[in-house]
């Protein structure tokens, strides 16, 4: 469209054709599963039930789709070298963190499976919320006046989301919190 | 037309009668935040706050979420000019040429620019909803099940192929929303798919709490990955827009207005794409090409004209077939559903007011942006400095509340939580989102119409092709489907052009 | 918003009246009580209880919240009220025959007895085709079924949909009927499919076609009942027996429960409600006439008397066509005679 090409948002930026390769593999175990699945579904056809109205049809056709769709992006990878040296493709420097996710993914998980459900909503939100920008501000070295001082704002931030937000709901929107 | 003008002014005086103008204000409001704050996006404004308004009527809670999704995807070029990071990814295309001129001391400037393009664009996709919809809603009514089974695979087509990325990948996000979908009660037999014995699944996914899960959970946990966010504070000249830059990039305004609402018609091509495809138009037609991405007030002109045209085009097939042209629209439909609003063909012949009064939402949240725009851009620079470990928290929270509020379910935050990790996995693995969601959206539509279909002609797919409506859309699928494949498209284009292909490409 | 506000207002009285209620009932709710719906909004189970929700708001002084939570055929929502706390604030809406039907299907371990039930309104399942279509009234209907069924599209709302079960029953009533089953996602769909003339007739609830029939886009055939009913602005539609003298004609109720084990006084409180307030109540008797729907106020055991009726003979046509899990037998169900 354009004389030169734009430049590329952060999802269209490609893969290393190596790891094509292993979502190609995932997706293409997936396909099976759900073909599997479908194939024992029950095609009613003993009650005077069509083919076309077989319950297992529909999937079975996107589990078809997603198979060959995943044959295709692998032989793209090989094409593209996937098992060559260089298809492996170089690390880049995007800042990003894997600590970081894995704290905030372990902490929502805690929340939802541990917290919630156990204790009134209020209390499960403020204590999530206090651990984890408690957490994430926390920084080694730092004197004990002012770690406690970060834990206080972290605390009044877990008050204020954990009361305000049961409040709304419940008095407000009356909606019953887990 | 007559009738029309007083239906509409019954509609606009109904909507701000009472709490009305309030809930405008806090919502565009609102809205304009949650597009300019990185991590938080329209769709996932619009999915939280459908939660919070449940219990308003409907017409006031989708009201409130007409301006947030106008609010958002202005207030995305507010970090796109300042931080040079699109607040939304609509917002993307605005960094080219929002961030250089902020650097050359003209962020008011920019940001003038940015309100009167935005404002102008919405109001252009405004009169085309009010002339189109009717129109093509007429134009649905003939369509049966054979022509709607045929809109649902064209919406995750053109998704795949175009919303970006690889559309290989776009075709397998597409197909798994798609199969998705199917988990739960079948249509035909009440047969529990990929239920494994739970009551739970057996009911389907919610798409709501997938939507949540899918934008919001995998927002957050993105944040968090990603690197610190420097927020930038220049001295910010004056935001009031200028005319001279409105009445010289006229031409610019009316062409973007029309592609940002044609993009938001087509199904599943959001505001990026047509903030892109304006902004590409716009340099191709442009006297001053050298100037784009280098702080060009045409190039930004026409990417915030674009998307903000293309709000209300995504609104229009939600009106007319019940199919969403965006991801935002995606959720602002679920919520309609919710309502007990029916939206789709029949809409125009049982609840005609309603297609009046969305026109007089967003006119009303058009001007309310407009007026923040113009009043309060300086104090809401604050709050990007809200930093995000204090922020995502909160998040997270309204997500588990959102997800459970609708159907009071636990089990609703265990689906939101699941797509959150599906959403992140999908993303880093460089799938693109919104043909996953498309297919989510359209895969009942898809399946009970395709089964439907064939009940009707007793097992024959001739009529799939063979009725006009439905064989017009069927080739026209087909052909993007050849389209998008590597090569077919270089060989289409051979048969056209006479000259070999040389150095100017089309 | 004015809701929202009533809301809030409400809040406040709560806090500062504490529990200075009007009557004298056992039960005092002091907290929002909750109407599940297991359909989605708009829809006739929707629509009854709503108007329910608020005339119970102004006895009990208290809000009570619709949440629609649809899904695998209402049994979602219903199995989330019966596996809640049973103190008597969260209640379950729908038609008793869903209700008694799950435990034959499979979809869920519960049937009518378990329940506190109390009706509002039934029902009547009715047939309507297209202005178009080559069958003006029932007889020819019949013909056109047993000539060429098989090429007949007939829109319902799904397998367990009130508008397959009479069909269901026509086809047991008149031997050599057949139709072509096609499915639409709730009533309204369905009956919209005939009105465009995808399908040439559709059995669904007549709250569902009586708009249509009002402005003439739908010709009612017969209704499911032993006599004529009356549709305001229309006229009289004639009764399926006027053809078939044996099909049965049950009526189908439609109404709130909780399940059976939520304490007495709650039921006690209930019961008072219905017998002074639902009786006598003008939004459901207004809404009954207006949709041509019969306004049936009844509760306890009565109710569970009249349901049982439809639920049996639903139950048995589903074992009959092959689509139970389980013999009604098993479950205490009899074979109608």
């Amino acid at each position: 469209m354009a004389d030169e090409p734009l430049p590329l948002l952060p999802h269209e930026e490609r893969l290393p054709p190596r790891s094509d390769l292993w979502v190609a593999a995932g997706s293409l175990t997936f396909s099976a599963a759900i073909l599997t699945l479908t194939f024992r579904m029950p095609t009613y056809t003993d009650q005077g039930g069509q083919i076309y109205t077989a319950p297992g049809l529909v999937p079975s056709f996107y589990g078809v789709v997603i198979g060959l769709l995943s044959l295709w992006l692998a032989g793209r990878a090989l094409r593209a070298g996937a098992l060559s040296a260089a298809g492996k493709g170089e690390p880049r420097e995007t800042g990003n963190s894997n600590a970081r996710f894995v704290l905030a993914a372990g902490l929502g998980l805690i929340f939802i499976v541990g917290l919630i459900g156990r204790m009134p909503f209020w209390l499960a939100a403020t204590v999530f919320v206090t651990v984890f920008v408690a957490a994430f501000e926390w920084q080694p070295g730092l004197a004990s006046t002012a770690r406690a001082r970060r834990f206080a704002v972290a605390l009044a931030i877990g008050l204020c989301t954990g009361i305000l937000v049961t409040l709304v709901f419940e008095r407000v929107f009356l909606v019953r919190l887990p | 037309m007559l009738d029309s003008l007083g239906q509409f002014g019954g509609a606009l005086a109904h909507l701000l009668s009472g709490w009305g103008v309030l809930n405008v204000f806090w919502a565009t409001l609102l809205g304009i935040i949650i597009g300019a704050l990185p991590g938080l996006t329209a769709t996932m404004g619009v999915a939280l706050m459908t939660t919070l308004t449940f219990t308003m009527p409907h017409e006031q809670a989708i009201l409130v979420l007409v301006c947030i999704y106008v609010g958002a995807i202005y207030g995305g070029s507010r970090s796109a000019i300042l931080l040079n990071i699109p607040g939304t990814p609509a917002s993307a295309c605005s960094t080219l040429d929002g961030f250089p001129l902020a650097r050359q001391g003209l962020a008011g400037r920019a940001m003038g620019i940015s309100t009167s393009g935005s404002w102008l664009g919405t109001l252009f996709g405004i009169l085309c909803v009010a002339a189109l919809t009717p129109v093509l809603s007429e134009i649905a009514l003939k369509f049966q099940s054979f022509e709607f089974f045929w809109i649902a695979v064209f919406g995750i087509v053109i998704a795949g192929t175009l919303a970006g990325g690889d559309p290989l990948k776009g075709y397998i996000a597409g197909f798994l929303g798609l199969f998705i979908a199917t988990i739960g009660q079948e249509p035909y037999y009440n047969y529990q798919r990929f239920a494994f014995g739970s009551t739970d699944i057996a009911g389907g996914i919610g798409l709501l709490p997938a939507l949540v899960g899918a934008f919001g959970v995998a927002e957050v946990l993105q944040a968090m990955r990603g690197p610190a966010v420097q927020a930038v504070s220049s001295k910010i000249d004056s935001v009031i827009p200028r005319l001279e830059d409105v009445f010289k990039y006229w031409r610019t305004i009316l062409r973007s207005g029309a592609i940002g609402t044609f993009i938001g018609i087509l199904p599943g091509l959001g505001e990026d794409t047509a903030a892109w495809s304006s902004y590409a138009a716009a340099r191709r037609a442009s006297k001053e090409k050298e100037k784009y991405g280098k702080g060009s007030i045409e190039g930004l002109m026409a990417a915030e004209t674009g998307e903000s045209a293309c709000v209300p085009g995504a609104i229009i097939p939600v009106l007319t077939l019940a199919v969403p042209g965006s991801a935002p629209a995606a959720v602002l439909m679920a919520a309609m559903l919710i309502h007990g609003l029916n939206p789709g063909p029949n809409l125009m012949l049982q609840t005609p007011e309603f297609f009046y009064q969305i026109v007089a939402m967003l006119l009303i949240a058009d001007m309310a942006k407009l007026f923040f725009g113009l009043t309060l851009v300086r104090p809401l620079l604050w709050i990007l400095l809200v930093p995000r470990e204090r922020l995502m928290p909160v998040v997270f929270v309204l997500c588990v509340v959102g997800a459970y509020a609708i159907t009071s379910r636990v089990f609703d935050i265990y689906v939101m939580l699941f797509f959150g990790f599906l959403g992140f996995i999908l993303r880093e693995l460089k799938f693109p989102m919104a043909p996953l969601i498309l297919g989510l959206v359209l895969g009942d539509l898809l399946e009970k119409n395709l089964t439907r279909g064939l009940v009707l002609s007793g097992g024959s797919i001739a009529p799939f092709f063979t009725r006009p409506v439905s064989g017009a859309i069927a080739a026209i699928t087909i052909f993007s489907i050849l389209w998008s494949i590597p090569g077919f498209s270089g060989r289409v284009a051979g048969l056209f052009r006479r000259r070999p292909a040389g150095g100017q490409a089309t | 918003m004015r809701k929202l506000l009533t809301a809030i207002a409400a809040a406040g009285l709560g806090f500062i009246a504490g529990s200075a209620l009007a009557q004298d009932y056992p039960w005092k709710p002091d907290r929002p009580i909750t109407l599940i719906v297991p359909w989605a909004a708009g829809g006739s189970t929707d629509q009854m209880a709503r108007i329910v929700a608020s005339e119970l708001e102004s006895e009990l002084k208290q809000k009570v919240v619709v949440v629609n939570q649809p899904g695998a055929s209402g049994s979602v929502g219903t199995k989330g009220v019966l596996e809640g706390a049973k103190d008597g604030y969260t209640w379950a809406a729908g038609a008793a025959v869903d209700i008694g039907g799950y435990k034959v299907l499979g979809l869920l371990d519960s049937q009518l007895k378990d329940w506190n039930l109390f009706f509002a309104v039934a029902n009547v399942n009715t047939v309507s085709a297209n202005p178009n279509a080559p069958f003006k009234d029932f007889g020819q209907f019949l013909e056109a079924l047993k000539k060429d069924g098989k090429n007949v599209p007939v829109g319902t709302a799904g397998l367990s949909s009130a508008g397959h079960n009479m069909m269901e029953t026509i086809r047991k009533a008149a031997p050599g009927v057949e139709y072509r089953h096609v499915t639409y996602d709730g009533g309204n769909p369905a009956v919209l499919s005939t009105v465009s003339g995808e399908t040439q007739a559709s059995a669904q609830l007549l709250v569902e076609m009586s708009e249509f029939i009002k402005g003439k886009r739908l010709i009612p055939l017969a209704v499911q009942a032993d006599k004529p009913v009356t549709l305001e602005g229309y006229g009289e539609i004639p009764p399926v027996t006027k053809w078939l003298p044996n099909m049965p004609a049950p009526l189908n109720y439609f109404g709130i429960w909780v399940p059976k084990g939520t304490p007495e006084p709650v039921v006690q409180t209930m019961d008072m409600i219905w017998k002074k307030k639902i009786a006598n109540s003008e939004p459901l008797k207004k809404y009954a006439a207006a949709r041509a729907a019969l306004f049936t106020p009844i509760s306890g055991a009565e109710a569970e008397k009249e349901a049982t009726k439809m639920v049996t003979q639903t139950v048995w046509l589903y074992f009959d066509a092959g689509k139970a899990k389980a013999s009604p037998d098993t479950i205490g169900i009899a074979r109608p005679q």
